[in-house]
């Protein structure tokens, strides 16, 4: 058995909403923008928190890759 | 979040397990990223040494156990076979959807070369996992300040695609000054409460996405109180709820009933599951037929931090009353309810459970031998076909099987009640319309569910 999903495929399944499909149709796969300098800024409601090697918080999944993207099990 | 593995392989017997990484990848020092980094991540994950939680997860893996004694250096069961590709061989077969899960976003890879050489012991002491300079993913840790906000900037060689922007700022607020800092347009993007999106909609700026997630709010039903122990009386509990009403008055429109343990994927949802309509009058009859009395009072337990769980708590207590349930609704913080819920000092216990990627991830709050502190089967359920559907659906290989096998499992729990189910939280983000590419997916937790293509986003100024 080998394995290669599109995860997108799989979360356009699951994603509803046309807020959700507008934003697909101005962004396929590969789009690249022009780099503004400005910063993007997400809020967060709590400080990140990384309190041991495995006990990761999702935060530092912008530093850290996964060795299996999780939606791929979905 | 970047999924290292391009591809993978199962072996028949669904014991080994191949895995080869983008050859592309590297660490945010410059170096590859290889099949080494991961045997020594997949390594101190499955050692308890390392304060790893995890660790059991990986008790069939072939070798561990003179790993974890002392008599192994190095885990037999994971081999490095060349730069890019990597064995994990198991004693036991193991399905993959279990496998994958296990090596998902609980298991991120870390450099070799920075910290290969940190006794197992010291590893979740390191300096490194609050300041993280070396990392793989779409952004690199720059500085944070504590509380108040962290600086990333891109990964120039990110395998799957470069940021279309040099820096992100994380700022931490409360959710109302978030929700200001969006209307000003300080703010980018933000998941923001259900019930708080009115203002935002009118705003040109913001795009506001909707999106049920598979966080099930329910109640745990404490099965060692002797007033919880007649079935009649949990089923009189699941009739006396409307739940649609409840989730619209606790969660707003996006909300979604819940009637039972899994709510995804689609192939693992039962069809078969006894459902609970909205029913009072069937309520008090089966009350009275198990002789429910009607001055004892319930402990209802809740935790804060959840706006509409803690909603949620007033309705249930109302529609209980009205069929002679009392409930005395206790609201703790945190940390004290979950101590609490482990030594079982409560009759009903609110809490939400993120329906992972798969069935068998519910394992450790249904089977046996997860009572506390071993696991979180906080209200003490055992059912004998519930632990081997578990052992089994976790070794099975055949998808059918295991469908088969996990419906079975809601069948018996939707019939047993050791919980009612009320509904699912739904997640709501605000999104600033300069960026574009957000493509908000309910299958992860709410900040990962946003951002986790965040490398193919475009923004203009």
């Amino acid at each position: 058995m080998s394995n290669q999903l599109d995860r997108r495929q799989l979360i356009r399944g699951i994603t509803y909403g046309s807020a959700a499909l507008a934003a697909l149709s101005v962004a396929p796969w590969g789009a690249s923008g022009q780099d503004t300098g400005r910063p993007v800024v997400f809020g967060m409601w709590s400080a990140p928190q990384m309190v041991s090697p495995h006990t990761t918080n999702s935060t530092y999944s912008l530093v850290h890759s996964d060795l299996i993207f999780s939606t791929l099990t979905r | 979040m970047s999924g290292l593995a391009d591809t993978w392989e199962v072996s028949d017997d669904g014991k080994t397990f191949t895995f080869t990484l983008n050859a592309s990848a590297t660490w945010h020092d410059g170096q590859p990223v290889t099949a080494e980094d991961v045997v020594f991540s997949l390594t101190s994950l499955s050692d308890p040494r390392t304060k790893s939680i995890y660790a059991s997860r990986f008790d069939s893996v072939v070798g561990i156990d003179a790993y974890r004694s002392g008599e192994a250096d190095e885990v037999a069961g994971y081999r490095v076979q060349d730069a890019s590709t990597f064995v994990v061989e198991l004693d036991a077969p193991m399905a993959e959807a279990v496998m994958l899960g296990h090596l998902g976003s609980q298991a991120p890879i870390f450099p070799s070369h920075i910290l290969g050489d940190v006794d197992p012991e010291a590893l979740a002491d390191q300096a490194f996992w609050a300041e993280p300079t070396v990392g793989s993913g779409p952004f690199k840790f720059k500085s944070y300040e504590t509380d108040q906000y962290m600086e990333l900037s891109r990964h120039e060689g990110h395998h799957l695609g470069a940021p279309s922007f040099e820096t992100l700022m994380l700022r931490i607020g409360d959710q109302n000054t978030l929700q200001v800092q969006l209307a000003t347009g300080e703010v980018d993007i933000a998941a923001v409460a259900p019930q708080d999106t009115e203002s935002l909609e009118s705003n040109e700026a913001i795009e506001i996405y909707r999106y049920a997630s598979t966080v099930a709010q329910a109640l745990y039903v404490n099965l060692e109180s002797e007033a919880l122990q007649d079935i009649r009386v949990r089923q009189a509990m699941a009739h006396a709820l409307d739940r649609a009403m409840i989730a619209q008055i606790a969660l707003g429109d996006a909300s979604l009933v819940c009637n039972g343990p899994v709510n995804a994927p689609e192939w693992a949802i039962s069809p078969t599951l006894t459902t609970y309509e909205f029913d009072p009058e069937k309520a008090k009859a089966l009350l009275a037929e198990a002789g429910w009395n009607s001055s004892q009072k319930l402990r209802y337990r809740y935790p804060t931090g959840n706006a509409g769980r803690e909603l949620m708590g007033p309705l249930v207590q109302s529609a209980f009353k009205e069929v002679g349930i009392e409930v005395d609704l206790q609201l703790t913080d945190f940390a004290t309810l979950q101590s609490d819920a482990s030594s079982g000092a409560f009759d009903l216990l609110s809490l939400g459970n993120q329906n992972a990627s798969d069935p068998s991830s519910l394992a450790l709050q249904y089977i046996s031998s997860a009572w506390p502190p071993d696991g979180v089967n906080y209200g003490h359920y055992s059912n004998q076909r519930v632990d081997e559907i578990f052992e089994q659906g976790a070794q099975e290989s055949d998808q059918d099987i295991r469908a088969d096998l996990y419906h079975e499992f809601q069948d018996i729990v939707t019939e047993e009640l050791p919980r009612i189910w009320v509904m699912l939280d739904p997640e709501v983000a605000a999104v600033n319309t300069r960026i574009s590419g957000v493509e908000p997916s309910p299958s992860w937790g709410l900040l990962r569910s946003l951002y986790w293509n965040i490398f193919e986003w475009t923004v203009t100024a």
